[in-house]
């Protein structure tokens, strides 16, 4: 047989760099708005306090470390690349520790990293699992270096205790990548007697429960129902460190290529199956929602189509935002859910409704949705973006000390420093806050008269209200309007309706609407208002035709899907 | 040491010249200028608006000086201690200068007037979100007061649920009553040394038993059992409101496991809630209301301070029902009261309407004097314009700890405040922090019903927590079989 020697192949050089970079266009290009999402549920602040509280927790070092990684996400492009880099690197440092491996053996060295990048399809897998088992095994690789043996054994023993602190228990691929290379049974058994003791201690004295120590505190950011993901790729982890001697015999060439093709394959099918289009597209919205790209929502919309609630309430939001109101049934509406979602209670839905109430001038309900949403984060850390709006709806408030409080957390921050410096001038200054152009606008729209409790099923009065004590509140009439749309209440749409001031003339769903609403109490259509085209009411007549006449909805969308009397008919909005 | 104490000369040394007189106290935070604290107090460190440097000196009436700077006053703790020891039943003057825009500025002293009053050991308290549906991360915690150490004892980070209503036996910890709620909600109730579970919802009650009062002999607890709702206001001026649509108050008879009620507590045309036992056990305070329509009539919900006769013997009710103080007909509203264990007065929180004063800005605390029927508004300790509310009693009833929304109008923080035995308190002082500025500017959350406590709580989380997922709860039988 010949001897295939690895640096002979193209395995040491090019596969990695094609892994990395296959892993980075993943991130990059088809999951973005996961990388994005990290980053806005944590609030990483450069203070010693931060620093401590993170590290309080076993696995502490890891986390402060993915969370410094993780405020670099506000990029997509350096989230995917550190991402890439941090997964690519597992894979390598693998390697390494394996030694001199065949390329069969060098093939299987994917399979961790691979496991890995699947858990990352995951919203809620945390980078910190990444730095965990990448600092074991680099801690490993310096450890089984050191001459001579007892004082690496010694080391080894000591570095148990404090990596499973700092790391948490994926340090445990430390004692299997020593203990392999040691080839000693007691160094390896005193390395996991340590290791049940930190456990156990730590149980004992910090009060976690013995799964969140086994399993890891801050691995994904759920408690209570936790993937195996991690610990599937720790195990064959452990199993390739553990076989690698027998990974080291010859192998031919075509059968390291077939394994990495395996190993890619299954990775991918691995991916495919975990990937969570329904996510990824809810944040694309919510990302365009919160970066206020209100074009690029109605482009990926007119793409999409988009059909669930809070997907359609960014786009409404777009709608109005863009002066494009009355576009809104060339669109799936479903309901005045897809305007106001009602509250969820979860850490991500509340955030485009937050964003909905802030832009109309009702800060309470924005401030309250933003609130929660911050609070339910599972692993209770703060949110940058929560921290960000609660601050504008404290100074719109004028509660200058709370805003402050959150202004000052995120001058420690890297990427929301100099936007908090500029929202500091303004604390404590309500005659600057009123001269600022967005949170000025905001104070003049806010209820003054009126207060009430709010009330989802009252949301018409409320927005009655909005528009009631300011009529320059356009945001609030098409709101108004929208709603009584949407929940099929023609009178209250009416009744709010001005039917005049429109440039090109009362918008056609307006119309439509309108002439509904008349043909349901006139005894004819003869006498509509000259604001209604005539053309419009020829259309109609022809829908009522065909509506009357039994034609199947699929064949009256064609014509008429986005008119408001089909809306009206046959969407189950209501 | 040394080089801590090297450094600290060097600083102070490079220090204060040429200052200049401001005629005024400084502002520092917290205010604690002119305040009156026990002996046993941690360090009251403080910072000075707008200053880079700070240079104070404490002087005890003996003679004892301690003198500090930097840019805070941190006293360190045992010459602190020292301090305060040799000067009790005296004062301490504190001069503090402060270095603003390259100038030294030399203020008014003022003074820390120390007790002869002892305090207890600690403060028990919720740490909470100062709002909405969510929990986010909440938990009930101890502070020593003679130390910064505060300790977690239970929290909400195993298990999605609220943690609420802790209460003690007259700031004794040993017993607890502690309600839980969520997927593993149940009440715990610690007496004799023994932790148990509760379901305290039975088919003749509204719900769960909350806003416990221990009896002073133990072998009661007094709940109240409520239909609680909150709605969140749209002005600016107000977030939320808290209000009940049904409540009524029973008694938990621990020793024959049943709950005591008469229709006097729980009467159709009244909301009753809030109860507490006089410290003699033979009374029973509550606040109580006549029911109105919610949301249309919210501000017209008034409670009055009513009180029943109690037979500990018997768990029998008195015939008829006192009410202390009619405020309803006088437009504000009675919330919270709280009896001193000397049976001399009795605390309460008035609002104009509705009884979660804890998110009403007129919210303040009163005190009743229960010989002369005598009602006066606690101006020396109240805010202004921020919620005062949620006292309790220090054992000895010379301290009382309240809620206070003072600092920036939406955390509520711990104040603690002296009160002589003719019931005139000093000026309350917030609880102290090794770092206050920073730890009051971050820490957004809650104290809510602060509670002295004379020993650290016996309570292990783990084997609470165990013992609420086990499932295995005792059922609280609601009986009228009394004799």
């Amino acid at each position: 047989m010949e001897r295939i020697s690895l640096k002979k192949t193209l395995f040491p050089g090019l596969f990695p760099g094609l892994f990395a970079l296959a892993i980075f266009l993943f991130f990059r290009l088809a999951y973005p708005y996961h990388v994005y999402n990290q980053e806005q549920f944590q609030l990483f602040q450069f203070t010693w306090r931060y620093f401590v509280e993170t590290l309080a927790v076993p696995g502490g070092f890891a986390d402060w470390c993915g969370r410094f990684l993780t405020q670099f996400f506000y990029y997509s492009a350096a989230g995917s690349l550190i991402l890439a880099l941090l997964i690519a690197a597992i894979q390598a440092v693998t390697a390494k520790l394996a030694g001199n491996l065949s390329p069969l053996g060098y093939a299987l060295t994917f399979i961790p990293p691979v496991i890995l990048l699947i858990f990352f399809c995951d919203a809620d897998a945390m980078p910190c699992t990444l730095v965990a088992v990448l600092l074991s095994l680099l801690c490993a690789l310096v450890v089984i270096r050191i001459r001579p043996s007892f004082l690496r054994n010694c080391i080894a023993v000591v570095a148990t205790a404090l990596l499973y602190f700092l790391l948490g228990p994926l340090s445990v691929l430390f004692i299997v990548a020593c203990s392999v290379r040691e080839r000693k049974l007691l160094p390896g058994l005193l390395m996991a007697a340590v290791f049940a003791l930190c456990v156990a201690c730590l149980h004992k004295t910090m009060g976690y429960p013995y799964y969140r120590l086994l399993y890891g505190i801050n691995y994904y950011r759920f408690h209570h129902h936790l993937p195996a993901w991690p610990w599937i790729a720790a195990a064959a982890e452990g199993l390739i460190l553990a076989v690698s001697p027998m990974l080291k015999r010859q192998s031919k060439a075509w059968e390291g290529s077939a394994a990495f093709a395996a190993v890619m394959v299954s990775g991918a099918l691995g991916i495919f199956l975990s990937y969570d289009d329904e996510m990824e597209t809810y944040l694309k919205y919510d990302f365009l929602t919160r970066r206020f790209q209100w074009n690029a929502i109605l482009a990926e919309a007119l793409k999409d189509n988009p059909q669930k609630p809070f997907e359609m309430a960014s786009v409404n939001l777009a709608l109005v935002k863009t002066g494009n109101a009355h576009r809104m049934f060339d669109f799936y509406q479903n309901g005045p859910d897809g305007l106001l979602p009602p509250y969820t209670n979860d850490y991500i839905h509340p955030l485009i409704p937050s964003e909905a109430y802030f832009q109309l001038g009702m800060i309470n309900s924005c401030q309250r949705y933003t609130f929660e949403a911050q609070e339910l984060i599972p692993d209770f850390q703060k949110s940058a973006r929560a921290y960000k709006r609660l601050a504008e709806t404290n100074l719109v408030n004028g509660n200058h000390k709370v805003a402050g409080k959150y202004l000052k957390t995120l001058e420690k921050t890297l990427f929301y420093r100099g936007w908090a410096r500029t929202r500091m001038a303004l604390c404590g200054n309500d005659a600057a806050v009123d001269a600022d152009p967005g949170y000025g606008y905001l104070r003049s729209v806010r209820l003054h008269d009126h207060d009430f409790l709010f009330n989802r099923q009252a949301m018409e009065t409320m927005l009655g209200y909005l528009v009631q004590e300011n009529p320059d509140n356009h945001m609030a009439l098409e709101y108004l309007l929208a709603w009584n749309l949407l929940d099929k209440n023609l009178k209250g749409f009416v009744r709010f309706c001005p039917f005049e001031g429109y440039p090109g003339g009362v918008p056609r769903c307006y119309q439509e609407a309108f002439l509904l609403d008349f043909a349901d109490t006139a005894q004819s259509l003869d006498n509509v208002p000259a604001f209604i085209d005539p053309a419009v009411v020829d259309s109609f007549n022809l829908f009522m035709r065909e509506h009357g006449g039994g034609t199947p909805p699929e064949t009256l969308a064609r014509q008429f899907g986005n008119t408001y009397w089909f809306y009206y008919f046959y969407r189950l909005g209501v | 040491m040394f080089i801590l104490v090297l450094l600290t000369a060097l600083s102070c040394g490079r220090g204060m010249h040429d200052p200049v007189f401001s005629g005024r106290t400084p502002r520092i935070f917290p205010d604690y200028r002119d305040v009156t604290i026990p002996a046993t107090i941690a360090p009251l460190n403080f910072t000075m608006d707008k200053a880079e440097r700070i240079d104070v000196t404490l002087t005890g009436d003996d003679g004892t000086v301690l003198h500090v700077c930097g840019r805070m006053a941190r006293f360190p703790r045992k010459a602190w201690k020292k301090l305060l020891q040799a000067n009790v039943g005296g004062a301490i003057l504190v001069d503090a200068y402060g270095f603003t825009e390259g100038q030294w500025m030399q203020h008014t002293p003022f003074h820390f007037y120390v007790s002869e009053d002892d305090i207890d050991y600690g403060l028990a308290y919720r740490l909470i979100l100062p709002s909405y549906e969510g929990m986010g991360k909440l938990g009930i915690y101890e502070r020593d007061l003679s130390s910064y150490r505060q300790k977690e004892l239970i929290s909400t980070e195993e298990v999605n649920g609220c943690i609420n209503c802790h209460s003690f036996n007259q700031c004794d910890p040993k017993n607890l009553s502690l309600h839980v709620r969520g997927s593993y909600g149940a009440t715990l109730i610690r007496q004799r040394a023994e932790l148990k579970a509760f379901n305290t919802k039975t088919d003749s009650t509204i719900s769960s038993c909350v806003y416990p009062y221990w009896h002073p002999s133990g072998n009661f607890i007094a709940y109240s059992t409520n239909t609680t709702r909150q709605g969140f206001y749209q002005r600016a001026e107000n977030i939320l409101e808290v209000f009940d649509y049904a409540s009524d108050i029973v008694v938990y008879d621990i020793r024959k496991n049943r709950l005591l009620s008469c229709p006097l507590l729980k009467s159709e045309g009244a909301w009753e809630t809030f109860p507490a036992f006089s410290p003699d056990g033979r009374s029973l305070y509550f606040c109580s209301a006549t029911p109105k329509a919610i949301p249309q009539q919210l501000n017209e919900i008034r409670y009055n301070l009513c009180r029943i006769a109690f037979d500990p013997e018997s768990g029998r009710f008195g015939d008829n029902v006192d009410t202390l103080v009619l405020a309803a007909p006088a437009g504000f509203s009675v919330s919270f009261p709280r009896p001193s264990f000397d049976g001399k007065y009795l605390m309460y929180t008035v609002s104009a309407f509705g009884n979660f004063t804890v998110w009403h800005k007129d919210a303040d605390l009163c005190l009743l004097d229960l010989a002369t029927g005598e009602s006066r508004n606690l101006v020396e300790a109240n805010s202004p314009d921020a919620a005062d509310s949620y006292h309790n009693w220090s054992s000895n009833n010379r301290w009382f700890v309240f809620g206070s929304r003072r600092d920036d109008g939406t955390h509520t923080r711990a104040y603690i405040c002296h009160i002589d035995a003719d019931g005139v308190p000093g000026k309350p002082f917030l609880l102290p922090q090794k770092n206050p500025r920073v730890y009051y500017d971050t820490m957004l959350r809650s104290f809510n019903i602060p509670e002295f406590i004379t020993e650290p709580v016996p309570l292990n989380s783990h084997k609470a927590w165990r013992l609420l997922k086990r499932g295995k709860k005792e059922q609280f039988n609601y009986g009228t079989d009394i004799p």
